[in-house]
């Protein structure tokens, strides 16, 4: 007995001497969820989405209705390991990945992709392009004959792809390179790390396949949004005067990209709405724009990176005479200015613009010469602009293909900081962003167009040529609101007119929410619109005669606006003629009714339309994936068998014990 | 992991106390209602214990002392608690014997009062095995799993039944002595507070040391609290110590679990401690049954 009590005396001594050797710090949950959420860990990324088409599909997708669940294993060890995997593949490796859909066993190797996030300084990347290497040649005004526009392109974004792609933010990149060297590395076979996605779209559980299919079934939704188009100075409808001719300005806000929320499109189209814009605010500061003979028109279009649906609808709501397009009769148009990449033109020190032209030479020539004239006057900020190359089968994908197929007599320009080939290496793609564009580039096209815009619209006087000047610190601001993700949408400016629903801006055109119409529910309208609606009416306006604070109920009158009404809940009621103008499809019809869209047949009146792939998205739930540590079925098989037999042994024990008591007591 | 792990984890920490459950208490009523009411106390001192280290807890500090400090408390107040229940016990045993004595039925006999303190005993450690074991296995039955970095080379589940397995497994013999009680399962940090419990884990304490170590010490207690009721009884003052000195180890030990990979050694000492229990209980029931059939033999002498 002592000797038991000195044992256990001197086992306690032992226990309270290690004690000391302790340190380190308290990580601690405090309840059951905290322990289940510590278990599983949420990663940030970017989602590849299913987009349909009239003849099929495009994008990723789960396969079924479920979570597609599998081990993480990098790109170079894939081949050796067994069974489907989530493969880990850095960017560069991305394209080859995706090309290697000639593996035999490819379907059955890739469970899913998660593509690692880089910057372009870092891996020192040359060019990736997920779009093809003539973007929208279907709509071009001329036969394509394969000139390749985008040649860093390669198609990848037009495949469709039955297992989910993610692209990861910096931080789950880092988690995930551990997670599979730990997975590589450890020696327990009987767990590994894996990642659950969660990519279920709609049109693969209900089986619909196309858009026509799924439009009727109600499980995808049209692309589309909402272009804006302002006219400076206002237009009077209810003037006599005859309607003045009209220059055109146009640009796109929309861009597209692999990975549908990672779309920022810096260069194209971007670097050109912020030159816009920026036209839009050194011109309204300039007096005496009513006397000019021509009229100036600014339009900022959307979803042209999805079959030109908004210089489409333009085109068809001006026909249709509806009330977005009131006040601009699209026959009065006598030159078109379209503002393309202008982002990437400082090699050299000299900013050089090519001016790629279409249409009656006489008009081109005087909008040449009213660029020159405009270069001339900048003389001194090292502006050139040059007239692209005679060896281009025409001008490069923009809008004014549009135009040009609709009215093939209209004179029009592009300008672009590119020759025969896109400077822009990252087209289309999560790359293109502020590292890809420069300030000063946008700086000097905007100041070139706005001169130009100025020259063509009449303007003589050189001292009010020479006044035109472009704000860089506008720019810089506009740069850091519409490209990043500090201070993002968040920033004043935008906030100064409309309170955004997110702080990191995309510009994915996105979905048409609800019916399309002239005065759309801010919700449905994208935060990007709605901004270049305010900041143009802004612009463009002349304060209206009733200066009432409040202008809900007051606002009514003929060119009248409301316009800041988001941002301080009155807003401020202005004149100017600004107008939203759906963009999508001029191949569907929204009907009241049930809500729904139906795709029209093709009119041979609608040219383009036979071209038109008709784009929707499908409807989708709840997109994420995570990553979280199992055990083999077999690990869970030996517990359960453990749990059982430890409870028969008791049983067993139990039993015995009894019986030798009960022997013991019976022998009395 | 899955359905059919969760469903084993519970197994390895509540089987050998269903078993117990069908083989022994099932049969009377009697022994449910301990069980009931030990388990009722249990939480009672849970309560009491949890009211008085409120507001200290949760330890800001890495250091290991505070909880050294909380485990001395707790065992002292259970220890205390111990002494009340036995006198509980005698006074209970007293009415039924005289009720007996008034219906000239026969008085408790050794099977009953050792079948009574088996019911208190698994009362208490049912309850202890439902409120740290159970709440934490909900997790277990989702799609993963979870290894806690100080003790990497077993699933954190499993951690906590292990324990408890063994020191279950031991106490059901040890709880067949006379007047085994309700063993307060003397709880370490975290247990202390209502209902939340403050799992340490990733450089420190793992939800593993309060999981396991409650099943373990509800055993262990089982043990011990048999010894010390036998010591009470007959006077001997090496098991009337051996209770509280075997709790004071157990509960040191846990605070293994601080190191990295403690939990390796932690446990195996831990069941070290309960195997000892275990046979210095068995050693004592045989002694006592011997005992009582030569007193018999010579009563009827």
């Amino acid at each position: 007995m002592g000797s038991k009590l000195s044992l256990l005396l001197s086992l306690l001594c032992f226990v309270t001497c290690l004690g000391f050797s302790f340190s380190g710090k308290t990580n601690s949950f405090e309840s059951v969820p905290d322990l289940e959420k510590s278990m599983y860990t949420q990663i940030d990324g970017f989602p590849c989405v299913r987009l349909l088409n009239l003849s099929g599909e495009i994008g990723c997708s789960n396969p079924g209705r479920g979570n597609v669940v599998a081990p993480i294993v990098r790109f170079k060890n894939a081949n050796e390991f067994v069974g489907p995997a989530a493969i880990l593949v850095s960017l560069d490796e991305f394209e080859s990945l995706l090309s290697r859909h000639a593996w035999p066993n490819f379907a059955r190797k890739v469970a899913g992709i998660l593509v690692e996030s880089t910057t372009q300084v870092q891996n020192g990347i040359k060019g990736f392009s997920p779009d093809v290497k003539f973007p929208q040649a279907g709509f071009a005004p001329y036969r394509s004959n394969n000139f390749e526009w985008n040649p860093a392109g390669s198609g990848i974004m037009w495949k469709a792809y039955n297992f989910p792609v993610f692209l990861l933010s910096k931080n789950s990149s880092s988690i995930l390179q551990e997670v599979a060297l730990m997975n590589e590395k450890t020696k327990k076979a009987y767990t590994k790390v894996v990642s659950e996605f969660d990519l279920v779209m709609q049109t693969t559980k209900s089986g619909t396949h196309d858009s026509d299919s799924c439009l009727k079934e109600g499980t995808c939704l049209p692309l589309g949004g909402y272009s804006v188009w302002s006219a400076l100075p206002p237009i009077n409808i209810s003037s006599p005067l005859k309607a003045k001719p009209v220059v055109l300005t146009m640009t796109s806000m929309d861009s597209a990209s692999f990975f549908r929320d990672k779309n920022l499109g810096a260069e194209s189209p971007i670097s050109g709405l912020i030159a816009l814009l920026a036209v839009v605010d050194s011109l309204s500061r300039l007096g005496g724009l009513e006397e000019l003979n021509k009229q100036l028109v600014f339009v900022v279009l959307t979803g042209e990176a999805w079959g030109y649906l908004g210089s489409r609808r333009f085109f068809l709501e001006s026909d249709q005479q509806s009330d977005t397009m009131k006040g601009l009769d699209l026959a009065m148009i006598e030159t078109v200015v379209e503002i393309g990449s202008v982002g990437k033109s400082y090699p050299q020190g000299t900013k050089t613009f090519f001016a790629h032209t279409a249409g009656a030479t006489s008009s081109v020539n005087g909008t040449l010469n009213a660029l020159q004239h405009a270069q001339d006057s900048l003389i001194t900020e090292s502006i050139m602009v040059k007239t692209a190359s005679t060896s281009n089968p025409g001008v490069p994908p923009s809008s004014l293909m549009t135009f040009l197929r609709k009215k093939p007599q209209i004179s029009g320009l592009v300008l672009e900081d590119f020759d025969s080939a896109f400077s822009n290496e990252f087209y289309h793609s999560h790359l293109d962003d502020l590292s890809n564009i420069n300030s000063t580039s946008i700086v000097a096209a905007a100041s070139l167009v706005a001169r130009t815009l100025y020259i063509l619209a009449g303007g003589k006087d050189p001292s009010a040529i020479n006044n035109i000047k472009i704000n860089s610190s506008f720019v810089e601001e506009l740069l850091g609101c519409l490209l990043d993700c500090e201070p993002g949408l968040s920033c004043g400016l935008v906030k100064h007119y409309i309170s955004p629903s997110t702080t990191c801006p995309s510009h994915y055109v996105g979905v048409i929410l609800g019916e399309p119409s002239s005065k759309p529910y801010p919700a449905y309208a994208g935060d990007i619109s709605r901004f270049v609606w305010n900041f143009l009416a802004d612009k463009t306006s002349i304060p209206s005669k009733n200066l009432s604070s409040s202008c809900s109920k007051d606002c009514n009158g003929d060119n009248e606006l409301c316009i800041r009404e988001e941002a301080d809940g009155k807003g401020v009621c202005v004149i100017s003629t600004t107008r939203f103008v759906p963009a999508y499809s001029t191949r569907l019809k929204y009907d009241d009714e049930s809500g729904s869209w139906t795709v029209l047949p093709s009119n041979s009146s609608d040219i383009m339309g036979v071209e038109d792939p008709v784009w929707t998205e499908s409807n989708w739930d709840v997109i994420n994936v995570r990553v979280y540590t199992v055990q083999t079925a077999a690990y869970d098989h030996v517990i359960l068998l453990l749990g059982i037999l430890v409870t028969l042994l008791a049983y067993l024990l139990i039993v015995i014990a009894r019986t030798v008591i009960r022997k013991a007591l019976k022998q009395d | 992991m899955t359905v059919a792990a969760g469903i084993g984890y519970a197994l390895l920490a509540l089987g050998p106390s269903l078993s117990l459950f069908t083989a022994v208490i099932s049969h009377k009523p009697f022994l449910i209602l301990t069980l009931l009411s030990s388990t009722l106390a249990w939480l009672m001192t849970l309560i009491a214990l949890s009211a008085v280290w409120r507001a200290f807890l949760p330890f800001k500090t890495a250091a290991w002392w505070p909880y050294a400090l909380l485990i001395l408390t707790s065992v002292a107040f259970q220890e205390a608690l111990r002494l009340f229940l036995w006198r509980l016990y005698k006074r209970m045993e007293e009415i039924l014997d005289a009720f007996a004595d008034r219906v000239s039925k026969p008085r408790l006999f050794i099977t009953d009062k050792m079948q009574i303190a088996l019911a208190g005993g698994m009362g208490h450690g049912v309850a202890h095995a439902i409120f740290f074991c159970i709440s934490l296995l909900t997790p277990a039955f989702g799609p993963a799993t979870y290894y806690v970095e100080k003790c990497s080379q077993i699933p954190f589940f499993l951690v906590s039944e292990w324990v408890g397995v063994v020191v279950g497994t031991a106490s059901k013999r040890e709880m067949k002595k006379d007047g085994s009680r309700q063993m307060s399962c003397w709880l370490l940090n975290g247990n202390m507070k209502k209902r939340k419990r403050k799992c340490k884990n990733d450089k420190h304490h793992s939800c593993d040391m309060n999981y396991y170590s409650a099943l373990a010490f509800a055993t262990i207690h089982t043990f011990s609290m048999v010894i010390a009721f036998n010591g009470y009884s007959e006077g001997k003052r090496v098991d009337q110590y051996f209770a509280p000195v075997v709790h004071l180890a157990a509960g040191m030990l846990t605070l293994m679990n601080l190191a990295s990979g403690g939990c390796m050694i932690g446990i195996p000492l831990l069941y070290g401690i309960a195997i000892l229990t275990l046979a210095h209980c068995g050693k004592m029931v045989w002694t006592m049954l011997t005992q009582n059939r030569s007193r018999v033999g010579n009563v009827l002498y």
